[in-house]
């Protein structure tokens, strides 16, 4: 999985964040993305050959396995890595669109502030705030919702070392042993906890945004 | 190795805002740590689970007894403490960062004193912006001359909390490892677990490779530890040098600016300036050069070794700030206040250098013959 596009472009996302945001940043990439590909995918490499099932009956480990695993943390993990970045790309698109804007009123002769153009530095204000707060918000909706459907589907978050299977053309109850459950294990809980720090980040990012936009509203009205 | 890229991105930001035995401590853990484990160790520990044969048939049995054998590989182990070592340097990078955010916000409200004070009448303008200078200057950890971070202040003491979390959590892994796994690997494990119906030899594959690894790696991990260690040291040794020459010096400062400026002049003259600090904020997508080249990082640390031995000599004088990332002394704030001309001029010279220029002893018409 190639991950460096993601990179690229989030980069640019970068320098229009707020300090907390560009720790969000930093935390998803070094903590997540690079663990899932250095780590993560090895120890889930080999987890439907090592899955092996007390029978000689044919198919009998195929329908197991994916019963017990329909979709592989791996795959999930990256479905939310996706989900979890994509709106910091409607805020690159404000910022993009914002910036042409400028540059369309400044070729039709009206006064612009040269100097902010130049330095490619927009501040979070007026409908690019709204954007960027709405993007917080989904980012925060989206790590829910996969906490959520993790713990769901698996329930909850340790691997089991033993799975009984009944499911046809097993002949009876089964016993079928996962591979790595408690490396899985560890990096399940690892992965949880850093979903859980980046939740925290946004949630203060928020927090910290609504604040501001008060006080400057405060500061206004006074 | 492109994996590690994510990290080694940023931990080259990192490279350039550390002292000597921090790059030091970088390269060791780029070249020795992340390469050999990317590397020579993945492939090593690659059929770890496949060649894990017990003298069994009982289905299941040998999962269990992996499983029990190797609750957490040695491969991903390393990882996390890769990781979770660099982790402390990330910190300290952010707060460098916002250091110079701060730095460039500090020099862009001067240049808005400068314009008013201009429409106003210039009587006052020397007085206020030396006053704001010399505030802001003993606040930031910013050298105008070098162009570099000086590691004073809320700076140093992050660094420092830094070095202590990355040793705290070496000591941590390495005392993790041998609870783990102990030092050695052995041949064969044996193995009681269900649903194996009695204890079942089970045979590791590879043993003596990994071993060879597995030491290779924790030799490494003593290395970093000895090199944090030696920082923690020397930031340590200096800060009491420079205790014990302040209480030395009894009488105030009597030189004058202008006398103190010219063998530092000199002195500026017989080292290559460090590059300048402002190439980490141009990049457009946050990328650097690739951990491996590490020509740019040889040519700093020359640099950096000339100026600790020109630096190693004038210590005595116990002037200016203690740690110097750079190496790079700041003339005395009083003396730019009380000599505004000369110091611009030799801000402007320092800035011609280039990174290669090699250092003239020449005397040049403007020095001051002292």
């Amino acid at each position: 999985m190639d991950w460096g596009t993601l990179q690229a472009i989030l980069g640019g996302v970068n320098k229009h964040s707020t300090s907390i945001g560009k720790i969000w940043l930093t935390v998803l990439f070094i903590f997540r993305i690079m663990i899932l590909v250095v780590a993560a995918e090895r120890v889930w490499g080999d987890e439907q050959q090592d899955f092996v099932c007390n029978t000689l009956q044919p198919g009998c480990r195929n329908v197991c396995y994916d019963h017990f695993f329909p979709i592989s943390h791996i795959r999930l993990w990256a479905l939310q890595l996706i989900f979890v970045s994509t709106p910091a790309l409607l805020v690159a698109m404000h910022v993009a669109y914002t910036r042409h804007e400028k540059k369309r009123r400044f070729r039709n002769g009206e006064k612009i502030d040269i100097e902010e153009l130049k330095n490619e530095k927009i501040h979070i204000r007026g409908p690019l705030w709204w954007t960027y707060t709405s993007s917080i918000f989904f980012r925060i909706i989206f790590e829910a919702i996969f906490m959520y459907v993790f713990y769901y589907m698996y329930d909850g978050y340790q691997m089991p070392r033993l799975v009984k299977c009944n499911a046809w053309p097993c002949p009876n109850t089964v016993d079928c042993f996962v591979s790595r459950p408690t490396e899985k294990t560890t990096f399940t809980i690892f992965m949880l906890a850093v979903s859980g720090i980046c939740m925290m980040l946004n949630l203060a990012e928020l927090c910290y945004l609504v604040i501001k936009i008060c006080m400057k509203e405060s500061r206004k009205t006074t | 190795m492109g994996e590690w890229s994510f990290l080694g991105d940023f931990l080259e930001k990192v490279h350039k805002h550390s002292t000597v035995v921090g790059k030091v401590w970088l390269t060791v853990l780029f070249i020795f740590r992340m390469l050999v484990l990317g590397t020579a160790a993945e492939s090593s520990w690659g059929d770890e689970q496949s060649d894990f044969m017990c003298d069994t048939q009982q289905p299941g049995c040998e999962n269990v007894c992996y499983d029990k054998a190797f609750p957490i590989s040695h491969v991903r182990f390393w990882v996390l403490q890769i990781i979770f070592v660099s982790t402390p340097s990330l910190v300290y990078m952010g707060h460098a960062m916002h250091t110079v955010r701060m730095e460039e916000k500090r020099k862009m409200k001067e240049a808005e004193i400068e314009a008013r004070e201009k429409k106003n009448g210039g009587d006052t303008y020397y007085q206020q912006k030396c006053s704001v200078a010399e505030k802001e200057t003993k606040l930031s950890g910013w050298d105008e001359a070098g162009g570099q971070i000086i590691l004073r202040g809320s700076l140093l003491n992050t660094y420092v909390y830094s070095i202590l979390i990355r040793t705290a959590m070496e000591v941590a892994f390495i005392v993790g490892q041998y609870i783990l796994y102990g030092i050695f690997l052995e041949t064969l494990y044996i193995c009681q677990r269900a649903p194996c119906p009695h204890p079942v030899n089970c045979y590791v594959s590879r043993p003596t490779e990994k071993n060879v690894f597995i030491v290779f790696m924790l030799a490494v991990a003593v290395l970093s530890l000895f090199l944090s260690l030696a920082e923690l040291y020397h930031l340590g040794w200096k800060k009491a040098k420079e205790r014990c020459s302040r209480s030395y010096k009894a009488s105030p400062s009597t030189a004058p600016g202008r006398l103190e400026s010219a063998p530092q002049a000199e002195r500026a003259q017989m080292y290559t300036p460090p590059p300048d600090f402002n190439q980490c904020l141009s990049s457009p997508n946050g990328k650097f050069i690739s951990p491996f080249s590490n020509k740019m990082a040889s040519q700093q640390n020359t640099a950096n070794f000339a100026t600790e031995r020109v630096h190693g000599q004038e210590d005595a004088a116990g002037e200016g700030p203690f740690i110097k990332s750079s190496y790079v002394e700041s003339p005395e704030v009083a003396s730019e206040c009380a000599a505004p001309v000369f110091p611009e001029n030799y801000f402007n010279e320092k800035r011609r250098f280039s990174k290669a220029s090699r250092a003239s002893s020449k005397a040049r018409s403007d020095d001051l013959s002292v």
